[in-house]
């Protein structure tokens, strides 16, 4: 009887421990909201920019030249115009909070680079999706954005 | 689309673009020659004012990218040789070699430029101004100072 009494206080304490310990984990989760920086969004679009121009939105002929299949084309193009005299060239970096497919957090960021003069202003970038979880691109949230 | 009238055209001028987009897409940093043009007729393809600010409504948005208005357009050629019976459409400027007319494409450099005409009328959004302004073809043509640059006209898309 006293060993049957032992046994079930310790499965209660064993369960009481365990509820605690997931439930704390998923207040703790829920918790985590880091809003996206610079540099991880770059990072992330490095990592990613073999992403063909095809397959992004708005990303038809956003290529300085028509050789231009890939985002690491499209940037490269962008960030060499960024080098010409008398141009004044910023990257302006946006972000904000979205609920995803499955009810999850996601950042929508905007990675702008500007540059021209008064008379031609120009943008260029790409605004995509990044989880909140894993801090990863979603590589089907990519598209092109920008004007001139 | 919906096609312009000089009249109407003529109301645009000296405003700004926060007069005329209602979808907030209207930093004086950005571009908005071809922004402007668009919100005129009207046209709504491709990456607009809204797709940018999600604010306004997508039903009176305009495209805001000049490669993505050519390429719409039902002919094109330099102006030079604009067919007689064109009295309206878009007109660009750029160097030649950005334009390749058979595939009809533009390249997507910095110094290109769209406006709208009708007859030797050029109605155009002057991002240095920041307002629009009423010039001749020939003045429109002087856009960018330098060699190389030609202007190509536009048939409205349809």
């Amino acid at each position: 009887m006293k060993n049957g009494i032992l046994k079930f206080s310790f499965i209660g304490i064993v369960y009481l421990v365990s509820f605690s310990a997931v439930f704390g984990q998923t207040k703790k989760a829920e918790a985590k909201i880091y809003e996206p920086t610079a540099k991880e969004a770059v990072k992330q679009v490095f990592l990613n920019s073999d992403i063909l121009l095809s397959a992004g939105k708005n990303c038809e002929g956003v290529g300085m030249s028509k050789r231009d299949r890939t985002i690491l084309d499209f940037l490269s193009g962008v960030l060499s115009f960024q080098a010409e005299p008398n141009t004044s060239s910023s990257i302006e970096f946006s972000f904000k909070q979205e609920k995803g497919k499955r009810n999850d957090l996601v950042w929508v960021c905007d990675l702008l680079f500007r540059g021209g003069d008064a008379e031609t202003p120009w943008s260029n970038g790409i605004r995509f999706k990044m989880r909140n979880s894993d801090r990863r691109l979603m590589r089907e949230s990519m598209m092109c954005i920008g004007t001139g | 689309m919906k096609m312009p009238t000089a009249t109407e055209l003529d109301g645009f001028i000296n405003k700004h673009i926060s007069e005329i987009c209602a979808c907030k897409f209207i930093k004086d940093s950005d571009n908005h020659c071809a922004h402007f043009v668009c919100h005129t007729t009207e046209l709504k393809f491709g990456l607009t004012c809204f797709g940018m600010t999600g604010k306004g409504e997508r039903s009176i948005s305009a495209n805001i990218r000049v490669q993505e208005v050519f390429p719409q357009c039902r002919r094109v050629g330099k102006w030079a040789d604009k067919p007689a019976d064109l009295r309206n459409g878009f007109i660009f400027v750029t160097q030649a070699g950005n334009v390749n007319l058979r595939n009809k494409t533009i390249s997507n450099v910095p110094r290109k430029h769209i406006g709208i005409f009708i007859e030797q009328n050029v109605w155009q959004y002057k991002n240095r101004f920041r307002h629009v302004i009423k010039q001749t073809p020939k003045e429109f043509s002087q856009h960018y100072a330098g060699t190389g640059y030609e202007i190509f006209y536009g048939e409205f898309p349809l």
